[in-house]
């Protein structure tokens, strides 16, 4: 009998951070990201940014602008521990607004992820299911989530629930295709590898289908819940009571600029959060594409 | 090395009877396989040598089962697996290795062991435990843990194959699986295929463009002939078993080398010429 010659494993050139702590990964991966030139062109970026924002505001007080907040006026208000329009870091009322957003976007997006996903990948699996669900998603995909507001009102009762729905179909859609489009991607050699290997349908659909479309249903999810952000504010300014948007929408009613500013940066940081968390989840639970390439 | 080997059933003769398969796409007809009939013993290695297009993928994906054939018939120790008007299936008794490779990405090097075991009904732990005592057989235990991105075309390769041979098919149908390899990475898979097969037994279908290759691991080489593929010459490579790689040195393997790629050639030619004509 022919003994096998023992293969090493391979020498992966990134094989050695496998065994460095996480820590060290960490540490690695900050030094790495501070000693290229990234950070500093983001950080002047936004440092132009702001001082646009107050030169145009503020300094000069350009014809257009001069009735907007500036920086400083929106800064002075946020950290003011008695804000002038009840509105700062310190007033239980900014928390309120920031809870009853982000639990409507968190439902939204959980509804669109349980009936998109599942959607979407039957879809791609079976061509019968597709031939009756795609007509039907590229006809209402492109409509506008605002242009559902009258139908939302109509058709479904109370107040919050209309605008969670409106939240939800925008990212549904985006979920869905996202998601269908994933199992397309999915080489057919790996449906053909499945079946040698005696997998019956469910097994192609447990190992294949849903595993295959993975990368594309965490991008169908970001995507979604960005665009859910996107609507739920859109609600919440036509009707609502709370909420970041209504916050936006009833400050500016009210003349009350800073505060409208205020919640705008405030919806791009809790999206921002929204997404990343989105994205740590989907690494974590896809080590494999996090590993593959080298 | 395992303590103890996975045993291996026997079996694994294919009858190919004038098979035809024709292509109908747009409503013109393209002949690919014309009347080509080949018998293959149980636990030979059987190497399919063509020019590229020529239709060998086309008789390969016949055996597995992923699509049917115009007329004649195919038979896998007996039993019919392919007729006209006959919806093929794959099975667990014709594994194949292709020619991308196709290891499931999200799954570790264990895990894609364990699937076939795993779908056809065995328990987790058996089917683990298997999948370990075959990777240490095959010197793989090592990098059991790791995802197929984080190895080398020609690792990939080898888990590919012990995927294959865990659920002891009658045939491994290898479809030009070291193709975008470099020379010396083809070396080393080649010495490792040679070593599955003769532990192993199994009969394979190999189809390759790479005379050396065919040479090489083959007991049985046949040559195609141009699109429509028919067997054109059936040689036989009689090289005692194991082989090792300073066989390509010797006198008869330079004759043989000669002869194949005498009519190889020609083929290619008219192929060549075939080609000069469509674009004329």
């Amino acid at each position: 009998m022919t003994s096998f010659s023992t293969p090493k494993p391979l020498s992966h050139p990134a094989s050695d951070s496998f065994s460095l702590s996480a820590t060290d990964r960490f540490r690695h991966a900050a030094r790495r990201f501070l000693s290229s030139p990234g950070p500093y062109l983001g950080l002047t970026g936004i440092v132009s940014l702001l001082l646009f924002w107050y030169l145009t505001t503020e300094l000069f007080a350009l014809p257009r602008f001069s009735k907007l907040p500036g920086p400083v006026a929106v800064w002075t208000e946020f950290t003011s521990r008695n804000p002038t329009y009840g509105t700062s870091l310190f007033s239980p009322e900014y928390y309120k607004h920031i809870l009853w957003s982000s639990w409507r976007v968190a439902q939204a997006f959980f509804w669109a992820t349980i009936l998109g996903v599942p959607l979407g990948l039957l879809m791609g699996w079976q061509r019968k299911i597709r031939d009756y669900v795609f007509p039907v998603v590229e006809l209402l995909r492109p409509i506008p989530v605002l242009a559902w507001v009258p139908l939302a009102i109509l058709m479904i009762p109370g107040r919050e629930a209309p605008i969670i729905f409106l939240a939800f179909l925008a990212a549904f859609f985006a979920t869905t295709l996202n998601t269908f489009l994933g199992v397309e991607s999915i080489d057919e050699s790996y449906f053909r590898a499945a079946r040698c290997l005696g997998s019956k349908p469910r097994d192609v659909f447990l190992r294949v289908v849903f595993p295959g479309s993975m990368p594309y249903i965490f991008t169908g999810m970001q995507i979604g819940v960005g665009v859910a952000w996107f609507s739920l504010v859109a609600a919440e300014m036509v009707s609502g009571e709370h909420g970041l948007g209504f916050l936006i929408w009833d400050s500016y009613v009210l003349s009350q600029y800073p505060v409208v500013v205020i919640a705008m940066v405030t919806l791009g940081v809790v999206g921002y959060l929204y997404s990343a968390i989105i994205r740590l989840v989907g690494r974590m639970l896809m080590r494999w594409t996090v590993r593959t390439g080298g | 090395m395992a303590a103890e080997s996975q045993q291996y059933s026997s079996g694994g003769a294919i009858s190919i009877r004038n098979v035809t398969k024709v292509y109908d796409p747009d409503g013109v007809n393209v002949l690919a396989v014309d009347n080509c009939s080949l018998d293959i013993a149980p636990g030979e290695f059987c190497v399919v040598v063509g020019p590229s297009g020529c239709g060998k993928t086309t008789l390969l994906n016949a055996i597995a089962g992923f699509h049917d054939i115009s007329s004649g018939e195919i038979h896998l120790d007996g039993k019919l697996l392919c007729r006209a008007g006959l919806t093929p299936e794959p099975g667990a008794d014709r594994i194949v290795v292709f020619q991308n490779g196709a290891l499931f990405p999200w799954y570790t090097v264990l895990q894609n062991v364990t699937y076939g075991p795993e779908v056809q009904g065995r328990t987790k732990n058996e089917a683990k435990g298997a999948a370990m005592s075959l990777l240490s057989e095959f010197g793989l235990a090592d990098i059991a843990d790791h995802y197929p991105g984080e190895l080398s075309s020609g690792m990939r390769r080898r888990v590919e194959i012990a995927r294959a041979l865990i659920n002891d098919p009658r045939v491994l149908l290898l479809d030009e699986p070291f193709r975008a390899m470099d020379a010396l990475t083809k070396g080393v898979v080649h010495e490792f295929l040679l070593q599955a097969y003769d532990r192993v037994k199994k009969t394979v279908f190999f189809i390759t463009h790479d005379l050396e290759e065919a040479l090489f691991l083959g007991t049985k080489v046949v040559i195609m002939t141009t699109r429509p593929a028919k067997v054109k010459t059936v040689i036989n490579v009689d090289f005692p078993r194991p082989r090792s790689f300073r066989l390509r040195s010797s006198q008869r393997y330079l004759e043989l080398k000669e002869m194949v790629f005498d009519a190889v050639h020609e083929e290619a030619a008219k192929a060549f010429a075939a080609g000069e004509r469509e674009l004329a």
